[in-house]
């Protein structure tokens, strides 16, 4: 029953063995392209390519599933509150005082939830395909200090740690009457004695964990090796030079051409 | 920096070893965790503690590879030599290279993400080049038992596991020697039987070229793998000896709260109520002994 | 005597989200007065078993009887009034800066106020040998304090059913001996008290009932003497009897009986020798 946060499917799929830089620029660059860009059907694709990415990865339907609940609350109020704010448009269809639906706003709102939703997508493409240990090397390859990426690395291990002892902590207190029923500020109070033990115990093992480092011999006065490290192969090379060149191609049309600029048409 | 292996395993030495946790509130006197010990550690003896909770045993262990006093502070009187080393001056991550540990606390001991990370750790923080640790990995997972394991992470593993990785993990900096923290405290039977199996294997496979100092309450692993046993009270040594000659001294060790095995308290009490001699602790020992006696007493 | 139990398992069987059972129609009831070990490896099931008694978990299906009546909908605050559960780590518990305000935290929560939580709170604290200790700050103390505070604060709230998980860890001899006299106390009162543990010794010189879990499913359920004697049961369910009774089982072809305890044993080896010897010419 260990809950692990972590978004990694494993797999063999060329994506999976794709450098995660290389994954990590996509995902740069698609933002970059989905923020310039407000056009629904565009959104759409990139939404059902990025779906069948996954799925072709061996990312499971139900985890799709489970992301787009967690998102819906986010993408409902997009869409609602856009209209109402984003008040440009020709046609329009309601007025009532200062307020102005127009038939772009209305069609504004899905749109931008949905770009919304397929920049979330296309971190899921890094993310599900990327096992944590290579995802912190690339930090750390592209220059995050070797320190803090090892604070990443422990911080990703004791996840799992953590949720349980809250757990165990949280049965403890149950187990002694602590009523966690109520709402609001009640609750919050009630939750207490479980963050009060659940850090003095977290608080216990990270300085253990200090003296594990310090055991193994980190910060020992050499330079430090690596298992396995990072090395971008031809197709990584080929795919990096692809991306670059089809951003290019896509931006200038964007900016000179206007695609993408206009709601449902791309030009 | 990292000496070779089959180069002449070091001499611990404690010499009137005094260490005293900072006071925790102020105004409150220090704590005396170890109140003057003498010890000598020969290389390649295999050295049980035992004691009870607050006894000093812990803090023996940290002194070992210098966390005491350099990241528990506090106030520190006589020495502990690893070889030529003293614990005080030479750098933790540098002793680390000659003196291993493995704490009770199975989390604790694991940073990394996956086993294989877990074990490529320590010599990757020695500058050991990647395919030497490559191949220290392939060994040590088999030594402990975990090659099929090399992928999971830390979560997935039982204590028993977590445990052996840790040991393996240590094992795989090549240190002279191996502090073992009462590495069972907190496991269930099954992984106490793992990790004896783990510990039997190291054995065997080291013999003398690995000194071992292994802290533990669990009477029947000293007496299973200890040439000496050490009992510690109140931060002092009060007896020590063969795991046979100690264990023998049932009631001095259940006045001082000390865990023995129980077979050992049978062959005590069955000396006071018969008027026997008997010294078995260990279960196929108490057989060999005990058939005989029970036999000539049917022969009549 | 009363008839009703304080705890009915009825066919009960659980499984966590998408897994697979981790109880198969497991059956018991606990009457008062009664010591039962509950034993089996890591995994089988028996700390899941034991955590339907105070509703931290609820059965998937099959019912469980608190008292008399039916555990659903009652809330776990409720039911600690019945039944206490102490932890395996008494550091996922202790919270309150002092020892005293820590015992009094469960009976508090129960409503108890007053002469009676400071009677409760006394008593506790005398019996656990924390009473010198009642000002001090809890996290500070050694482990085997911190798990007297932790067992003297479940004591403290008087419940019918006393569930211990793996209490002696970090315990010496003494202690251990202290707390095995208190849970018996317990059970002479009327109480009863559920021992989750490993530790074999302690079954066999403590508990007249003995539960086994394996796979989820209850193996055996009986008298200690009589399940420690099922020696493939116990082995297919990773236990192994204390080192005495394995002793005694390797000499019962010179005709020694079985045994539990240290003393059983040595009365056996004693009787066998003297009535032997009596019989010599």
């Amino acid at each position: 029953m260990s809950t692990t946060f972590d978004v990694y499917v494993p797999g063999h799929s060329w994506l999976h063995r794709l450098d995660p830089r290389v994954k990590l620029l996509y995902v740069v660059l698609v933002s970059i392209l989905l923020l310039l860009w407000f056009n629904l059907p565009i959104f759409v694709l990139v939404l059902v390519l990025t779906h069948v990415a996954l799925v072709a990865c061996g990312v499971s339907w139900k985890r799709l599933g489970t992301l787009w609940r967690a998102l819906l609350p986010f993408l409902i109020l997009i869409a609602v509150l856009w209209p109402i704010f984003a008040r440009e448009g020709s046609h329009e269809l309601l007025r009532l005082g200062p307020l102005r639906i127009t038939a772009e706003g209305l069609l504004g709102g899905p749109t931008t939830a949905l770009r919304f939703a397929a920049i979330s997508f296309s971190v899921l493409i890094w993310l599900a395909t990327t096992d944590q240990r290579a995802l912190v090397r690339s930090f750390v390859r592209l220059g995050m200090p070797y320190k803090l990426g090892m604070s990443l690395t422990i911080g990703l291990r004791f996840i799992p740690t953590f949720a349980a002892l809250f757990q165990s902590v949280s049965e403890a207190q149950q187990s002694r009457a602590l009523a966690l029923e109520g709402r609001g500020l009640q609750r919050a109070r009630a939750m207490i004695p479980i963050l009060i033990a659940s850090l003095v115990t977290t608080l216990r093992m990270s300085e253990q964990l200090g003296w594990t480092l310090e055991a193994r011999a980190f910060g020992a006065p050499v330079r430090r090796t690596t298992l396995y490290d990072l090395a971008m192969r031809p197709p990584d090379w080929l795919l990096l030079a692809l991306l670059l060149a089809l951003f290019i191609v896509l931006f200038l049309l964007t900016l000179q051409a206007g695609f993408g600029d206009s709601l449902l048409r791309p030009w | 920096m990292n000496q070779a292996n089959d180069e002449a395993g070091c001499l611990i030495s404690i010499r009137d070893f005094v260490y005293r946790y900072a006071p925790v509130t102020e105004g409150e006197a220090p704590v005396t965790a170890l109140d003057g010990i003498s010890l000598e550690i020969a290389a390649g003896e295999f050295l049980g503690i035992t004691g009870t909770t607050g006894s000093g045993k812990s803090t023996l262990c940290l002194a070992l590879n210098g966390l005491v006093p350099q990241a528990t502070g506090g106030s520190i009187g006589g020495d502990v030599l690893i070889g030529d080393w003293n614990t005080k001056r030479v750098k933790v991550p540098e002793l680390a290279t000659r003196v291993g540990l493995v704490f009770q606390d199975p989390e604790s001991n694991l940073v990394g993400l996956s086993v294989e990370d877990e074990i490529a750790f320590g010599p990757e923080n020695l500058g050991v080049p990647p395919s030497e640790i490559a191949e220290r990995i392939d060994w040590a997972l088999a030594l402990v038992g975990m090659s099929n394991e090399r992928q999971r992470s830390a979560n997935q593993l039982s204590g028993g596991q977590k445990q052996r990785v840790a040991i393996a993990a240590v094992l795989a900096m090549r240190p002279e020697v191996l502090v073992l923290d009462e590495p069972t405290a907190q496991l269930d039977p099954l992984g106490k039987v793992e990790v004896a199996a783990a510990i039997e294997a190291m054995r065997r496979e080291f013999g003398s070229r690995l000194t071992v100092v292994m802290v533990e309450q669990d009477a029947e692993l000293l007496a299973q793998f200890a040439d000496r046993v050490v009992v510690l009270d109140a931060g002092g040594i009060v007896m020590q000896g063969t795991p046979h000659a100690i264990f023998a001294r049932v009631a001095e060790l259940e006045r001082l709260g000390v865990a023995v095995p129980q077979l050992a308290e049978v062959a005590q009490r069955l000396n006071s109520e018969l008027g026997t001699d008997f010294d078995f602790l260990t279960h196929d020992e108490a057989l060999r002994a005990l058939r005989p006696h029970l036999r000539s007493a049917l022969d009549d | 005597m009363t008839d009703t139990p304080l705890i009915e398992i009825d066919h009960v069987s659980f499984n966590y989200d998408d897994s697979p059972p981790a109880l198969r129609d497991v059956s018991l009831a606990i009457a008062p007065g009664e010591f039962v070990a509950l034993t089996g490896a890591n995994g089988s099931g028996k700390t899941t078993l034991a955590k339907h008694f105070n509703g931290l978990l609820r059965p998937s299906s099959g019912c469980v009887r608190v008292d008399g009546s039916d555990s659903a909908g009652r809330p776990i605050s409720e039911l600690a009034h019945t039944v206490g559960y102490v932890f395996q780590n008494p550091d996922h518990q202790i919270f309150l800066p002092s020892v005293v305000e820590e015992v009094g935290f469960g009976p508090r929560n129960l409503g108890v106020r007053g002469a009676d939580l400071e009677e409760r709170v006394e008593a506790a604290l005398a019996l656990f040998e924390l009473s010198d200790l009642r000002a001090r700050h809890p996290m500070l103390l050694g482990r085997g304090i911190r798990r007297r505070v932790a067992l003297a604060a479940s004591y403290a709230m008087r419940p019918q059913l006393l569930v211990l998980d793996e209490p002696t860890g970090g315990l010496d001899r003494h202690a251990t001996d202290q707390l095995m006299t208190v849970l018996h106390d317990l059970v002479t009162e009327g109480r009863s008290v559920v021992l989750i543990t490993h530790d074999m010794r302690l079954v066999g010189e403590h508990a007249e009932r003995m539960v086994v879990i394996n796979g989820g499913v209850l193996r055996a359920d009986g008298p200690t003497a009589e399940v420690m004697a099922r020696h493939d049961l116990l082995h297919d369910a990773g236990i192994r009897p204390p080192a005495v009774a394995r002793l005694a089982a390797g000499l019962r072809d010179a005709g020694l009986p079985a045994a539990l305890t240290v003393e059983d044993f040595v009365a056996s080896v004693a009787t066998l020798s003297r009535s032997r010897t009596a019989g010599q010419p």
